[in-house]
């Protein structure tokens, strides 16, 4: 068989991603749900780059990046082979972030404390700037995030990482919204503790 | 003068704009006047900002195919999987279902844990049954706790709508009440309904038996009745559809009985010290 | 707050062959006749599977048995042990069917076991009707394990328990025997069967028969809409039983200040009394026959009443049938 040019070049950078012949109005849940179940490949891939930026990153943040791809493929696994038994009591998305918390805590349960950042991974944060600004806020805030205890990790991740509402973390975490709020906040006091006072934001420069 | 104290849990809320009216206008003049609070409220503040703009992980190129390597491989395990291990798997998931995150992450207020050992006897057409390795797999389940509150997801039942009108007679949908041709899944979904409807018949039917013989009563006892009835149907107007719909509907029919059969009005209870235990 | 995480943990096992599948012996209940059904042998056709399940408590003891089976029958038999045995046969046309069935349970931390089953859906499935799948649960629990139960045409049996049961099926059959603690029971068109309770009963059915043998309980309260009820050595203080349109006999003793009433709109009633002391008989009906007792006194809204015996702490009796006969004995 004869290679064209055409073949031999890479694919323009709009085609990196897998394009889909599921049309664009078929990315409703429901029908997306059921040619998943039918096993066709496309609504299936649909699927999975409708979710994987928020799969992969809740993983990488909640397990860390050593392990986010292997929970973040479990994750898919799981909802594949869980869509038959998948019932619309949810939101889809809120099915699969539930799948995600659920692996990601679960995996750092069977991986077991000793590679949890304890408190060494505490005392090497740098310590609290004085300055006005800090540069390595990114860095140490993901440091501090590291070595929280994984509940409030997951509350964090969920609420302010990825900026769902506290009525998708509940659901996500099958609590009552209350519950979410006061975990929040337990968690950011929490935060605040690792990562000592900031300083960051003088009173008026706020954005 | 309100403490730091009174302020400090409810920053969150405040900064991320949930506190409205009075609430937030206390907690925004305290922050005008107390710089300890307004410390933490600007470095809290500064950290959900952080948090959102944490940069976004990059998702591996290699992720989909990872993904669509473990699917075959797990469709290649299904098929060689033995009884005994697809047994386990119609298991497990039931008990699976029982991790709530929070319980998983500790915020269970109470223990509780239990050991279950599964013995298989393979399919009745096995000869012999194979003989599972030992696994142990330990899963979280729930506390039962007010502090966590973990509500199964599915516990909503379908409504069927109209059981009860005061003073009417129970409105029935006769597609629920005919045997139904469905596939069984379907079938055990309809069941508290027709089960229901069994039974609002049935009181239907006293109530009509009834219909003469309340209208040789006095006023009174008419009006007592009605009331009584009333009152029961309104229970089973307002029980939901399943298992508290019918026992509410068998109240109905014991008391239409004692008014039929016993001339019993005030209650069924004439004989019976506790009406309360009768369902 | 409490940082204790809870877990259960799920062993399996090497399974014993064949052995394992024989019910393990059950300590002998004193006084107890109860025949339980047999696990039935799988049908020939079709896919079938059994698996048992042990479930020991750890920590709080299993108190409360919660089990719902639309699919088949439920069998509860109450043993001296302190954990939860689960046999569970299922049947289906092939094996895809037979995975769809499922049985799940989940143990609480509050000692409550639940068990229920179901059939999985899903657009996927090739349909079955529902008459073509079974799951039959049979279950050993706690003697003093509370057991709430519903099938739906499948049987429910429960033996050898000591805090009562709530039971409840559509068309299924009940069964109780030697059971202590309050009993309940409800059915739409299931036979009731209750022998050996000592405990209080409640028993409800709308078109079905219910058949009281040795009852021993402070209340027993029987009601049927379509059907009969039948009871014999029943000793309750308190006794109501009430049918629409069906025989009521009953074969009792009556207690000191007890009081037992049978009313019927449509059936004959027909009551045989072991009596102790002094005891005041009301009847009305389309006939009333005291027998030798000799003729009763005609009260002025159309009872006819017999005392017999001391009237001090006398038992009353009121049996009434509109259209149906009464006849009441006394069996010295």
């Amino acid at each position: 068989m004869t290679e064209t040019l055409a073949d031999a070049l890479p694919p323009p950078a709009i085609l990196a991603e897998p394009r889909s012949r599921v049309p664009a109005q078929l990315a409703d849940d429901a029908e997306l749900i059921a040619a998943c179940r039918r096993g066709e490949a496309r609504a299936m891939e649909l699927l999975y780059h409708q979710f994987k930026r928020r799969v992969f990153g809740m993983a990488h943040r909640i397990v860390g990046a050593s392990d986010a791809e292997e929970v973040a493929q479990e994750v898919f696994v799981r909802v594949f082979r869980g869509l038959a038994n998948f019932r619309g009591d949810s939101q889809l998305s809120t099915w699969i972030y539930r799948l995600t918390v659920n692996a990601s805590l679960s995996h750092l349960a069977k991986r077991g404390r000793r590679q949890e950042v304890g408190d060494d991974g505490i005392a090497e944060l740098p310590a609290p700037p004085v300055a006005e600004r800090d540069p390595g806020l990114a860095s140490r805030i993901e440091a501090a995030l590291a070595a929280l205890p994984a509940g409030y990790r997951a509350i964090l991740v969920l609420h302010d990482v990825e900026g769902l509402s506290h009525e998708e973390c509940a659901a996500i975490l099958e609590c009552r919204v209350g519950t979410c709020k006061s975990q929040l906040h337990k968690a950011r006091g929490k935060m605040r503790e690792l990562l000592g006072p900031m300083g960051v934001v003088a009173p008026g420069a706020n954005r | 003068m309100i403490r730091c104290e009174e302020i400090e849990p409810q920053l969150t809320a405040y900064l991320d704009g949930e506190l409205e009216g009075p609430a937030g206008s206390v907690v925004r003049g305290h922050l005008r006047g107390c710089e300890a609070c307004r410390a933490i409220a600007t470095d809290e503040a500064a950290l959900r900002d952080g948090l959102r703009a944490l940069p976004a992980a990059d998702v591996p190129a290699s992720m989909w195919a990872g993904v669509q390597a473990r699917l075959a491989a797990a469709e290649v395990a299904d098929a060689e999987r033995p009884s005994w291990r697809r047994a386990v798997a119609r298991w497990t998931p039931s008990v699976r279902r029982l991790a709530p995150t929070f319980g998983a992450v500790g915020l269970a207020a109470a223990a509780a844990a239990a050991l279950i050992v599964w013995r298989a006897h393979g399919r009745a057409e096995d000869a012999v049954a194979p003989a599972p390795p030992g696994v142990a797999i330990t899963v979280p389940i729930p506390a039962l706790s007010p502090d966590t509150a973990l509500a199964p997801s599915d516990r909503t039942a379908p409504s069927f709508g109209g059981a009860a009108g005061v003073g009417g007679a129970h409105g029935s949908d006769p597609r629920l009440v005919a045997p139904s041709d469905d596939d069984v899944t379907a079938d055990l979904a309809h069941e508290a309904a027709r089960t229901s409807a069994a039974y609002a018949a049935t009181a239907d039917n006293l109530a009509a038996q009834l219909a003469d013989v309340r209208s040789g009563w006095p006023a009174d006892r008419r009006q007592q009745f009605d009331a009584r009835l009333a009152d029961l149907r309104i229970a089973v107007a307002g029980a939901g559809e399943g298992r508290g719909r019918q026992r509410a509907l068998r109240a109905e029919i014991r008391y239409l009985q004692g008014a039929l059969i016993r001339d019993e009005i005030a209650s069924n209870d004439r004989v019976l010290a506790a009406p309360g235990r009768l369902r | 707050m409490s940082r204790i995480a809870t877990s259960l943990v799920l062993v399996l096992t090497a399974a014993a062959g064949r052995a394992s599948a024989e019910p393990k012996a059950v300590a002998p209940a004193a006084k107890s006749d109860c025949t339980l059904p047999a696990a039935a042998l799988a049908s020939k056709t079709g896919a079938s599977e059994s698996s048992g399940l042990d479930l020991s408590p750890s920590g709080h003891p299993f108190t409360h048995l919660v089990v719902d089976n639309p699919l088949g029958n439920v069998t509860v038999e109450g043993y001296d042990g302190v954990a939860i045995h689960i046999e569970t046969r299922k049947h289906a046309p092939d094996d895809d069917t037979l995975e769809r069935l499922r049985v799940s349970l989940i143990p609480s931390a509050d000692g409550t076991v639940r068990i229920t089953s179901t059939a999985d859906g899903g657009r996927e499935v090739r349909p079955v009707a529902r008459g073509a799948v079974r799951v039959d649960l049979f279950i050993r629990a706690p003697r003093n394990a509370h057991v709430e139960a519903a099938a739906s045409a499948g049987k429910l049996d429960i033996a050898n328990l000591d805090a009562g049961g709530d039971l409840d099926t559509a068309s299924g059959p009940i069964s109780v025997c030697n059971v202590s603690g309050e009993v309940f029971t409800h059915s739409l068109t299931g036979a009731t069967r209750l022998q050996q309770v000592f405990g209080s009963v409640d028993a409800q059915a709308v078109q079905a028969d219910v058949d009281l043998d040795t009852i021993t309980g402070e209340r027993l309260v029987a009601t049927v809409d379509r059907g009969s009820i039948a009871g014999r050595r029943v000793r309750s203080r308190t006794v109501q039983l009430t049918t629409t349109d069906g025989r009521i006999r009953l074969e009792a003793e009556v207690a000191l200040h007890g009081r037992i009433s049978a009313a019927s709109l449509g059936g004959d009633v027909d009551v045989r009394l072991h009596r102790h002391g002094g005891v005041v008989v009301r009847a009305q009906g389309a006939k009333v026959d005291f027998g030798a007792l000799g003729v009763p006194a005609v009260l002025a809204d159309g009872w006819r009443q017999i005392a017999l015996g001391a009237a001090d702490a006398a038992a009353m009796v009121e049996l009434r049938s509109q259209h149906g006969n009464v006849q009441f004995v006394i069996v010295e």
